[in-house]
C-alpha cells in the first residue's frame, strides 16, 4: 500500500515536473469560469408561442443525427390572440395553465407543404423504429389529399415537438387557414425557444430557438464530458502519461527501482493507475466545478453529471493500456502517445462507420461480408466512442422527460448492446495489460 | 561456508538466442560471507554487472541458482535486506536528493517516521547535507554517486551489491567513498563489490574473485592470491643476458629480464642460493637482493591471460596505481 501511495505520488510529480498538470488545471478552470458565466432567462410564454408560430415550419430534424431539415419551405403562419387558457372557451381541464391562440396560415398550400412533410417525417421515424430490417418507405404522394384529420394532427405533433406535452387544435376557417389551439407544458424548462441564453456574464446573449433550456443544459454537460474532457483532455494526458512507463524503463533509472522489494507486475500496474490518477483527479475537478457552476448558476443539479468523471477515466484507461504496452516493448513515450491515438482514432473511426452502416439502413444496404468484417472488428476494437455514447445516454434520460428525450437525443445514440459493448472494452484493457505485464516480467533490463 | 549471505550455485547466463547468443556467464560458483567485503574483478564485458542483476533479479539466469541471505532471489522479499548502486546510473532529475531519497525508501517500505530520522542521517553520511534541497538535475557526477550510495542504504540493507561504485568520480570523491564503505563494514554490512580498478579493490576486500569472459577463473583472500609463488628480484651488473636466463631457466620456474636485473620465481627459499652461486660462477656482480610479493595486477593480468589466451587487458586496469596513498605496495621490497 505505501508502494502504491509512493508511484501514484511519483506520477503526479512528473506531470508537475512538465507543467502538464497545471497548464490542463488552468485549462479546467478556464472551462469553470466559462460555465459559471452561463445563465438562463425565461422569456414570456405569449412571445415564445409568437417564436414558436413563427419557426413553425423550419425544424430542425430532431432526434437524428444526420441533420437538419426544412419541412415547410417558406411556410409562413402567424399566432395571434394568445391568451392564458379559461373555462369560457371549452378546453378540457387538462389544459388549465396553459394557452390558448389563433394559427392562421398565408395560404393553403403552405398549411398542405407543412403537413405532408410532417406525414412523411413521422413515416420515416416508424419504420426506423421497426428496425431492423426495414428500408425507408415511399414518401406519402403530394397528390394524397388531405383531411382536417390530417392538419390538425400536424399541428399538435408540431406543437408537442417543441415541448408542449398537451396540444389541441380547432379548424377556425378555411381562407385563409386558421386554427385555433390549446397548448400546455408539463415540463417549462423543456419547452423550445422559451429562453434567451446568456454567456460570459450576459456579455453574449441570444435567443434559443430550436432548443430548450434542459437540452441546452446537457449539451453544455455533454460538451465538457465529451469534447474537452474525453477528448482534448484525454488526448493531452495520453501525451503526458505514455511517457511515465518510459521514463521509468530507462537504461539507468530502472535498475534503482527494479533492485526494491516490489513485484514488476505490481510496478507496471501502479504505473498505469498513476495514468489514470492523473485523468481521474483532472476529470474532476472539471466535471464538478462545471457541475457546482452550472448548479449554483441556473439550478439544474443534476448528480448523474458527476459520474462522468467515471466514464472519462474509463476511456483513458482503454487507451492508456495501449499506451503501456508499446511503452513496454519500445520504451519510447512518443511512440507510445502516437500508437494509442493511433488505435483510439482508428476504434472510434470504425465504430463510427459501423454503427453508421448497422443504423442507417438496418445493416441490409452493405453486403453481408463487410458487415460480417465490421462485425468482427468491433468485437475486438476498443469501444471508446460507446462509452462517450453512455455519457450522452445517461445524461440526457437522467435529466429530460422521456418526450424530450426522444425528441432530442435518442437519434444521436446508436443501437448499443451495453454489455456487450462494455464487457469487450474492458477485455480488450486486461488483455492488453496483461501482454504488457508478461512482457515487463520475462524482460532482462 | 555454512550460511553465506550470497550464494551463487552453477549460475549461467546467456542472453539472445540463435545466431546473436551472447554468453554472459558460465558455471559461475561463489559464496560471500556474512560481514566480508567481495570485489569481483574482471574487464569491461566480463560479466560482472550481468551477475550482480542476476542477484537482484533484473536480469534472469538461464541456468543456476542464487540466493542472497538464504532467499531465493527471484523473489521480490529476497531485495527486501539488500541495497544496489548500479553502474552508470541515472536518477529522475524532477526531485530533489532528499525528495529521491524518500521516494526510494517509500519503495523500499520504510515508513515515514523512520524515513524522516534516517534521510537526513544519510545526507550528512555522504555529505550531501547542503544541497538536499536542490533537483539532483543540478548536482555533479561525484555528487550523484554518492547520492547513488545513499538510495542504496536508505533502507538499512544488510547486504550492499555496488556496481563500479567509484567509476569517474575524482581521487577525493573515491576516498570518501571508500570511507563510507569501510565504516559500513565496521557494521557488519556484507559488501559485494565490482570493479575493474584493481587498486580500488586491494584496498577494501576480503576477498576477490576474478571473472573472465563469464567464467570466475580465480578466487580467494588477497592473501592466498597474491602468496602463490615465491619471487625474487636481483639487481645485477651486466644486466640478464639470453644465455644466462636459459641458464637460470634450470633452476627457477620463470625468469625474466627487468631493468638492472632480473625477476626469479622459484620453487623454493633454498633455491635461491643456487640462482645467486650460478650467476657469481658466471661473473656476473650482484647488488641486491629483494624477495617480492605478487601485486594484484599481476595475479589478475595471469588469470585473465590463462582464461582467455590474451584479450587486450583495459589500461583502466593499472591506471590507478600511480594516485591516491600507498596500497600494501605491490612491488616494494620486503
Ligand atoms: N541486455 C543484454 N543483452 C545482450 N547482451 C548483454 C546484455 N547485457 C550485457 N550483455 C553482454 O554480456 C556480456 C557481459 O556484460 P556485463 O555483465 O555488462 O559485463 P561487465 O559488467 O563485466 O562489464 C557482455 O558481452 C555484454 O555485451
Ligand atoms: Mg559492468
Amino acid at each position: 500500500m505505501r508502494q502504491f501511495g509512493t508511484i501514484l505520488a511519483d506520477s503526479f510529480r512528473e506531470s508537475v515536473d512538465c507543467k502538464s498538470l497545471q497548464v490542463l488545471l488552468v485549462l479546467a478552470l478556464i472551462l469553470i469560469v466559462l460555465c459559471a458565466g452561463t445563465s438562463f432567462e425565461t422569456e414570456k410564454p405569449e412571445g415564445v408561442i409568437e417564436k414558436q408560430a413563427a419557426l413553425l415550419g423550419v425544424q430542425q430534424q430532431r432526434g437524428h443525427r444526420f441533420g437538419w431539415a426544412w419541412l415547410g419551405g417558406n411556410v409562413e403562419c402567424k399566432a395571434t390572440d394568445i391568451k392564458p387558457v379559461t373555462a369560457q372557451e371549452g378546453w378540457g381541464p387538462e389544459f388549465s395553465g396553459g394557452f390558448c391562440l389563433t394559427l392562421t396560415f398565408k395560404t393553403r398550400d403552405m398549411l398542405d407543404l407543412l403537413t405532408r412533410r410532417w406525414r412523411a417525417e413521422k413515416a420515416l421515424a416508424e419504420a426506423r423504429a421497426r428496425r431492423p430490417g426495414v428500408r425507408p418507405p415511399e414518401p406519402p404522394s403530394d397528390k394524397d389529399p388531405l383531411t382536417p384529420q390530417d392538419y390538425r394532427a400536424c399541428l399538435e405533433g408540431r406543437f408537442r415537438e417543441m415541448g408542449y406535452a398537451r396540444t389541441q387544435a380547432a379548424f377556425l376557417s378555411e381562407d385563409p387557414p386558421a386554427f385555433r389551439l390549446a397548448v400546455r407544458t408539463d415540463y417549462p424548462h423543456e419547452l423550445c425557444g422559451a429562453s434567451r441564453m446568456k454567456l460570459l456574464y450576459g456579455a453574449i446573449n441570444f435567443p434559443l430557438l430550436q432548443t430548450s433550456v434542459a437540452e441546452m443544459v446537457v449539451t453544455m454537460q455533454l460538451f465538457m464530458a465529451n469534447i474537452f474532457a474525453g477528448g482534448v483532455g484525454i488526448f493531452v494526458a495520453i501525451l503526458v502519461c505514455s511517457g511515465f512507463v518510459p521514463s521509468m524503463l530507462q537504461k539507468g533509472t530502472l535498475d534503482l527501482v527494479l533492485a526494491r522489494p516490489i513485484g514488476r507486475g505490481r510496478l507496471l500496474l501502479y504505473k498505469y493507475i498513476g495514468g489514470l490518477w492523473f485523468v481521474f483527479i483532472l476529470s474532476a475537478v472539471l466535471i464538478a466545478g462545471c457541475w457546482l457552476a452550472i448548479t449554483l448558476r441556473t439550478g439544474y443539479a443534476n448528480p448523474w453529471f458527476l459520474v462522468t468523471v467515471v466514464t472519462i477515466t474509463a476511456t483513458f484507461a482503454v487507451i492508456h493500456s495501449v499506451a503501456v504496452l508499446v511503452g513496454v516493448l519500445s520504451r519510447s513515450g512518443t511512440l507510445a502517445a502516437m500508437l494509442a491515438i493511433f488505435v483510439w482514432g482508428t476504434s472510434a473511426t470504425l465504430l463510427a462507420i459501423r454503427n453508421w452502416l448497422r443504423d442507417m439502413y438496418a445493416g441490409q444496404m452493405a453486403p453481408a461480408w463487410l458487415m460480417n468484417t465490421l462485425d468482427a472488428l468491433y468485437a475486438i476494437a476498443p469501444k471508446t466512442s460507446d462509452l462517450a455514447a453512455l455519457n450522452v445516454s445517461f445524461l440526457s434520460r437522467s435529466h429530460l422527460s422521456e418526450q424530450a428525450f426522444q425528441r432530442a437525443f435518442a437519434g444521436r445514440l446508436p443501437k448499443i448492446d451495453w454489455a456487450w459493448s462494455l464487457s469487450t472494452t474492458a477485455l480488450f484493457t486486461l488483455a492488453m495489460l496483461a501482454l504488457a505485464m508478461w512482457c515487463f516480467r520475462r524482460k532482462d533490463y | 561456508m555454512s550460511n553465506p549471505a550470497i550464494a551463487v550455485e552453477d549460475l549461467h547466463k546467456t542472453y539472445g538466442s540463435g545466431s546473436r547468443a551472447v554468453v554472459a556467464l558460465e558455471a559461475v560458483n561463489l559464496a560471500v560471507a556474512a560481514g566480508e567485503i567481495y570485489g569481483l574483478l574482471g574487464c569491461n564485458g566480463a560479466g560482472k554487472t550481468t551477475l550482480v542483476k542476476i542477484l537482484l533479479d533484473i536480469v534472469r539466469p538461464t541456468r543456476g541458482r542464487t540466493t542472497v541471505l538464504g532467499v531465493s532471489t527471484r523473489s521480490a522479499a529476497a531485495r527486501r535486506p539488500v541495497g544496489y548502486l548500479p553502474e552508470d546510473h541515472r536518477f529522475p532529475d524532477y526531485r530533489s536528493g532528499a525528495g529521491l531519497l524518500d521516494y526510494y525508501a517509500a519503495l523500499s517500505g520504510v515508513n515515514a517516521q523512520t524515513r524522516r530520522k534516517r534521510i537526513p542521517e544519510l545526507l550528512k553520511l555522504t555529505g550531501l547535507a547542503d544541497a538536499a534541497q536542490r533537483k539532483v538535475r543540478t548536482y555533479s557526477k561525484g555528487m550523484k554517486q554518492r547520492l547513488g550510495v545513499a538510495q542504496a542504504l536508505v533502507h538499512e540493507p544488510r547486504v550492499l551489491f555496488l556496481d563500479e561504485p567509484t567509476d569517474g568520480v575524482d581521487p577525493v570523491g573515491r576516498a570518501h567513498i571508500r570511507d563510507i564503505l569501510r565504516q559500513l563494514k565496521g557494521q557488519g554490512m556484507t559488501i559485494f563489490l565490482n570493479s575493474h580498478l584493481l587498486s580500488e579493490v586491494e584496498r577494501l576486500c576480503d576477498r576477490v574473485g576474478i571473472l573472465e569472459k563469464g567464467k570466475l577463473v580465480r578466487e580467494g583472500t588477497l592473501e592466498a592470491l597474491t602468496r602463490g609463488a615465491i619471487l625474487f628480484a636481483l639487481t645485477t651488473v651486466p644486466p640478464l643476458d639470453e644465455a644466462l636466463r636459459q641458464a637460470l631457466l634450470e633452476i627457477a620456474v620463470s625468469a625474466r629480464q627487468v631493468a638492472g636485473g632480473c625477476e626469479v620465481e622459484l620453487r623454493s627459499d633454498a633455491d635461491l642460493d643456487r640462482v645467486i652461486d650460478l650467476l657469481r660462477a658466471r661473473g656476473v656482480s650482484i647488488r641486491s637482493v629483494a624477495s617480492k610479493r605478487l601485486s594484484l595486477e599481476d595475479v589478475f593480468l595471469q588469470a585473465v591471460d590463462k582464461g582467455a589466451g590474451g584479450p587486450a587487458v583495459h589500461h583502466e586496469a593499472h591506471e590507478d596505481h600511480e594516485k591516491g596513498t600507498t596500497p600494501p605496495s605491490p612491488s616494494s621490497s620486503s
